[in-house]
């Protein structure tokens, strides 16, 4: 437990001390600054022509400028910004090691590389926890700022809910990238699937089988799509295969692989 | 002397490629082992396995009486490493990267790192982030990470690189120190065998990932290629009178006149008696001993290599 401690220490010592960690957390402050954009937008439709652009937006995402809508666009937000800074965070976390050359000294400590893993794996959650508590945070402050009609402590409740599991299915998607920031010995590869995922993800929820991909079952579950595109059981299922896949391939790489960097 | 490090047929295959060829050797308590041989010749490779980095294709790797097995727990506890050109965390400071190491080690001690601090001279620069250092205390970084936990054997890839030449006299002193005061086992690479051969008991050539040769330090004076050269006036008249006096001589690549027996290396001074008399005196007559560079070089290519 001691060396469990040690190794996560560690690993929260060396994402405090980044200039990556405060570029994720003025990235995703934008998420409700976009909220508010839209509700000012909304609001006033005759600022100017260069409004019209986002007011259509906003009509065709079916946004409208109370509590319901403003929740529910967090969440929106998580489900697919979420995919690409969540990406990035456990690329960052994991692929850094190989891009600094540092990994090398990890694997002669007296301390399991499976062990090595789970914190790396438990640092990135935090890291995540705290970007989605972040955007709820500062979401509800700029709702309560703008003094959105419609609040309801149901609905309120509702959302939390929403908002909560969207993330966690988001973090779960971070292992494979994990995997892939190990096998590619760096961020490039790792970034370059999560752009992947979200291109994929685009063109299969278009297609109508988003909700057996597993980059489009955060969004879809935010309902980001509208309320029609539901998710199963299924879902979920595939979601957590993918998941664990992902973690169990990153520590048979870790434990298991010629570490030639 | 009990063997702290052994390894047996050690072999790694990438694909066709032979890196590391059956590589067996042992390093006892105290020791210093140099492992020498030219960039791509199998050194780190062989590091890499003895860290249970590289799983090796054939063979063993026994240390501290531990088999280093894929995937396997090792007794990293009492190793120290310098694998390659040592790198640390670039946004911590020198004191926060040896931090994260001695929690890391488990060293309850929590002025184990100023001493090391002070031990690799690293005061003016502790609060400097890694970052930011010069590649000279990079390396000295990198060997505070792997001296910080006291270990009983330290293998060590390059650990010269980037020094300037106190520093070098530095880091031998206290290898030198840590072996023979501390009786720890070291094994270092290096493809410069005159620095080797300052610290090393041992050496080991290696070459085409293939261990050519391992010599005592104390046997390499009897290895490296000795020979008198002789200059006169007429080489000619001089190699008839070494003729007659029962010596055997050359003329070389630069006119001069070679000798390499024994009779002629251990007393020069009849050779130059004998030409005297015969009124040929040499102008210069000098022991030409090949340094240990050009005897590995040599070595090298008279085993197939080429280093050009």
């Amino acid at each position: 437990m001691h060396k469990f401690m040690a190794s996560l220490y560690s690993e929260f010592v060396k994402i405090r001390k980044s200039k990556v960690f405060i570029a994720t957390i003025i990235t995703f402050a934008i998420v409700p600054v976009m909220g508010a954009l839209f509700v000012i937008v909304l609001r006033n439709p005759d600022l100017s022509d260069a409004n019209r652009a986002l007011q259509a937006k906003a009509a065709l995402t079916g946004f409208s400028p109370d509590w319901p809508s403003f929740l529910n666009l967090l969440s929106q937000a998580v489900g697919v910004g979420g995919i690409m800074v969540f990406g990035f965070v456990a690329s960052w976390v994991f692929g850094r090691e190989y891009s600094d050359r540092t990994a090398k000294d990890l694997f002669v400590l007296p301390i399991s590389r499976t062990m090595i893993v789970f914190s790396k794996m438990i640092a990135v959650i935090s890291w995540c926890v705290l970007l989605s508590l972040e955007v709820m945070v500062l979401g509800i402050i700029t709702g309560i700022i703008l003094q959105l009609p419609g609040w309801s402590f149901q609905y309120f409740y509702d959302s939390i809910g929403y908002f909560s599991i969207t993330s966690l299915l988001v973090v779960l998607l971070c292992t494979p990238v994990a995997f892939i920031a190990s096998i590619g010995r760096g961020y490039l590869a790792p970034l370059g699937f999560v752009a992947l995922t979200l291109v994929f993800a685009q063109i299969i929820g278009a297609l109508g089988y988003g909700s057996n991909f597993p980059w489009a079952i955060p969004a879809i579950y935010s309902k980001v799509a509208g309320a029609g595109n539901i998710i199963s059981f299924q879902s979920y299922l595939i979601l957590i295969t993918v998941s664990f896949l992902g973690l169990m391939g990153t520590i048979y790489w870790w434990k298991y692989a010629d570490q030639t960097m | 002397m009990s063997a702290i490090i052994e390894t047996e047929n050690l072999t790694k295959n990438f694909g066709k490629f032979t890196a590391v060829d059956k590589v067996s050797l042992t390093v006892g308590k105290g020791e210093i082992y140099g492992f020498l041989g030219l960039n791509g010749a199998g050194k780190t490779t062989t590091i890499r396995m003895l860290l249970g980095m590289i799983v090796p294709t054939r063979g063993t790797v026994h240390i501290l009486g531990n088999s280093i097995k894929r995937g396997g727990y090792g007794p990293w506890e009492n190793i120290g490493c310098l694998v390659e050109v040592p790198y640390s965390y670039p946004d911590l400071t020198v004191r926060e990267n040896l931090e994260i190491y001695r929690r890391l080690r488990g060293i309850p001690d929590t002025d184990s790192v100023n001493r090391i601090i002070d031990r690799l001279k690293l005061n003016p620069y502790s609060d400097r982030k890694a970052g930011h250092l010069s590649l000279g205390n990079s390396q000295r970084l990198g060997l505070a990470k792997a001296l910080i936990h006291n270990p009983e054997i330290l293998i060590l890839d390059e650990p010269s690189n980037g020094l300037d030449p106190a520093g070098i006299v530095e880091i031998r002193e206290l290898l030198l120190d840590l072996s023979k005061n501390n009786s720890v086992a070291i094994f270092i690479s290096s493809h410069i065998l005159a620095e080797i051969s300052k610290i090393a008991d041992r050496i080991g050539i290696i070459h085409n990932g293939k261990l050519l040769q391992e010599i005592n330090s104390s046997d390499l004076d009897s290895l490296v290629k000795k020979r008198l050269i002789i200059r006169t006036r007429d080489n000619d008249l001089a190699m008839k009178v070494l003729t007659e006096k029962g010596y055997s001589s050359v003329i070389n690549e630069n006119g001069d006149i070679e000798l390499t027996d024994e009779k002629s290396l251990r007393f020069p001074e009849n050779i130059s008696t004998a030409l005297v008399e015969k009124s040929v005196p040499p102008i210069s007559l000098y022991l030409d001993e090949e340094d240990l560079e050009t005897y590995f070089l040599r070595f090298i290519q008279q085993n197939g290599g080429c280093y050009a």
